[in-house]
């Protein structure tokens, strides 16, 4: 976007700075007009709250700017976490918050569990809760998640339900939920068998193999009631470790929410061009074709990196560690770091090519990598003596 | 002999020759190493960029935007000791390593001779060590844990073999009345502007007071366009032909005065006609003028 058209956005969207949600903020008491544009909203499951499809995630922002312009923009809600620079990013939010009526946005945030049970684990977390609270000056969050659950036995933990049920009795939370990028669909049918979960934050993108379970359990869950937020809807922003292959974020997020179930997502954003692009989304989720074609095309590119799903293990007849020698492919090729390639070989205790002997492979990668081709290839570094490489 | 080979195994291996060397970095598993009276709990377990997330979940993205390799993460315990969870972060370089460990200490909190530097706080240790970030944090309550984090700390550092040395950038900065602790390098859209990037700034007078800032470009050309881009997103209020001082308003970050100076691009902000505000922007002008002759 061209400074002219980011300009040219930001004053246009100070103006629609008004959202159904944002009655008598600041944002709209200042610019005291009617709103020019229409966000496309929808609603976060039982919690009834309207939110715009695309909302902010504050993570890496440090810039109060930014976000005055996001809540300008209609992206009235922001994500954060107790973790996100070691306190920092909630402590920002918190500055820059103050100065809103506080039923202008709505403010989620996340904390991990540090494990264990009883009672002892409910007051640590709450504990953590309390921590964050002050840093954003609030008496509560809107939306309090359980951070980073990868399993079914985490998210139904006792201590975890019974930590959430307090935040939200005690008035710490207006409601609470989970967030999960592992394993997400048994996760996200743990949240809707717990029966305490309202909300979920859950990865998924375009590029996740297992995308259609996910979107079978994100279907589940909003029947169930439990609104759902994506997130990693960008897929780490880039096809290739290098950078050189950019996802288009419009396409991206766009994929994502044409499952209307996907009640908003929370990119990260930290400039004002990524906001404008962004927030354009909010007007518009119809895909061209074009875009459609940039996501399938990079998705089957495929890159040096190694997922690790283990998809190819169960065809090599040696039982060789692919993955880790894959490890070490990234390294050599991506990081372009011999020692570290080297010593995870040696780490192995694979000496040459342990392919040497099989007349074809059996090993199948769910990515399409040519597997024989590159153990035979990366393979060679156990030749090199270490000190060539150190 | 030696460098014909080396050469060989390079080429065999079909890898581009990188810019400058990677750090080194111990061979796994032994990157936390062993500490007299301390056991390491579980085996330490190493992420890369594309797994950090397993570890430290969103927190990842700022990582890996300060070009983070990899991290290596174990538990060390001693008898009747805490729990002290160690975290070792290898960027792509010390600019980038001091750049996340900037982003993560506060003014607030308290210098520690470790390392190039380190800052403590209840329950937590901080150390940058050239190009490395480690972080060591305990939840074990009811200890006072500053002398047993210290411990780790600087063996890790002695580990990791690293010269104690900080940015050089940070040096052309102005001195006086700069606020302990506040001295950052934004990796990139400082400000929210997505070409204002690898930026050195420091607070003075107060933690939330005169903001300076500082960019490198490989030349003067390169300086030029990038100032050319942020007047025009900004508008002009004043400036001095031929003298390199602009200065602007920015309708997202109020009035900004900016030095164009060689391939140096500076500025001050946060503090506009303030007597501090002009004692800095000359001291400014001063110090990058000192640094480019």
């Amino acid at each position: 976007m061209n400074a002219v058209d980011r300009r040219s956005f930001l004053k246009t969207s100070a103006l629609g700075a008004a959202g159904a949600l944002l009655t008598g903020s600041v944002s709209a008491q200042e610019q005291g007009k009617t709103p020019k544009k229409t966000l496309l909203r929808r609603t976060l499951g039982k919690t009834g709250l309207q939110l715009p499809v695309v909302s902010m995630g504050v993570m890496r922002a440090d810039n109060p700017g930014l976000v005055r312009a996001a809540l300008a923009a209609g992206m009235v809600h922001l994500d954060t976490a107790h973790g996100y620079q070691e306190g920092k990013n909630e402590e920002m939010l918190g500055e820059v918050l103050k100065a809103y009526p506080r039923e202008s946005f709505v403010i989620a945030s996340k904390v991990q569990s540090e494990g264990g049970g009883g009672t002892a684990a409910v007051q640590q977390w709450l504990a953590k809760v309390d921590m964050s609270l002050r840093r954003l000056q609030m008496d509560h969050v809107d939306i309090l998640y359980l951070h980073s659950i990868k399993s079914r036995s985490d998210a139904l933990a006792p201590a975890m339900l019974e930590a959430l049920r307090l935040a939200r009795e005690s008035g710490r939370a207006r409601f609470v939920g989970l967030s999960t990028h592992k394993n997400e669909p048994e996760v996200i049918d743990a949240a809707i068998e717990s029966g305490v979960y309202e909300v979920v934050l859950t990865a998924v993108n375009f590029k996740q193999d297992h995308y259609p379970e996910v979107h079978n359990a994100i279907g589940r869950a909003v029947k169930a009631g439990i609104g759902i937020v994506g997130m990693k809807t960008m897929a780490g922003g880039f096809f290739d470790k290098a950078k050189k292959r950019p996802v288009n974020c419009k396409a991206a997020l766009k994929f994502v929410l044409q499952d209307e179930n996907v009640c908003t997502t929370i990119p990260g954003i930290t400039s004002f061009d990524q906001l404008a692009e962004n927030a354009s989304v909010n007007e518009d989720l119809t895909m061209s074709e074009e875009e459609k074609a940039s996501l399938v095309s990079g998705r089957l590119e495929g890159g040096l990196y190694c997922q690790g799903c283990e998809h190819c293990v169960p065809g090599c007849p040696k039982g060789l560690p692919i993955p880790d020698m894959m490890r070490a492919y990234m390294y050599t090729y991506g990081y372009r770091d011999l020692a570290l390639a080297q010593s995870v070989f040696r780490t192995l205790g694979i000496p040459g090519n342990p392919c040497d002997g099989c007349s074809s492979c059996g090993a199948e990668c769910a990515k399409g990598f040519d597997v024989a081709e590159r153990i035979a290839d990366v393979s060679r570094i156990s030749a090199i003596p270490a000190e060539f490489l150190s | 002999m030696n460098r014909s080979f080396c050469r060989i195994a390079l080429l065999l291996c079909g890898c581009c020759l990188v810019t400058g060397p990677a750090a080194a970095f111990p061979p796994l598993p032994e990157a936390l190493p062993e500490i007299p009276g301390w056991t390491v709990l579980r085996e330490p377990v190493v992420y890369d960029a594309s797994t950090l997330w397993e570890a430290i979940n969103g927190a990842a993205d700022l990582f890996v935007s300060y070009g983070v390799v990899d991290m290596h993460m174990g538990y060390y315990s001693a008898t009747g000791g805490p729990e002290v969870r160690a975290e070792v972060y290898r960027h792509d370089s010390p600019e980038t390593g001091f750049g996340i460990f900037s982003q993560e200490r506060s003014p607030q909190n308290t210098h520690v001779a470790i390392g190039t530097t380190a800052v403590i706080d209840e329950g937590m240790l901080n150390i940058l060590c050239g190009s490395y970030y480690v972080k060591l944090s305990t939840n074990t309550p009811g200890k006072s844990t500053a002398k047993e984090l210290t411990t780790i700390g600087a063996a890790i550092v002695k580990h990791l073999a690293q010269s104690p040395v900080l940015p050089g950038m940070l040096a052309v900065l102005p001195v006086g009345g700069r606020v302990p602790n506040s001295e950052k390098y934004v990796a990139d859209s400082y400000l929210g502007y997505g070409f204002l990037r690898r930026v050195f700034t420091a607070r003075y007078g107060a933690p939330e007071g005169c903001e300076v800032f500082l960019i490198a470009h490989e030349d003067a050309g390169q300086a030029s366009r990038t100032l050319d881009a942020y007047k025009k997103v900004t508008e002009p209020v004043s400036g001095i032909a031929g003298s390199g001082h602009l200065r602007v308003r920015d309708e997202h970050n109020g009035l900004v005065d900016l030095l164009l100076r060689g391939r140096m691009l500076g500025g001050v902000r946060g503090c506009p006609d303030t007597p501090l505000h002009s004692t800095l922007l000359r001291e400014l002008q001063d110090r990058i003028d000192a640094a480019i002759r």
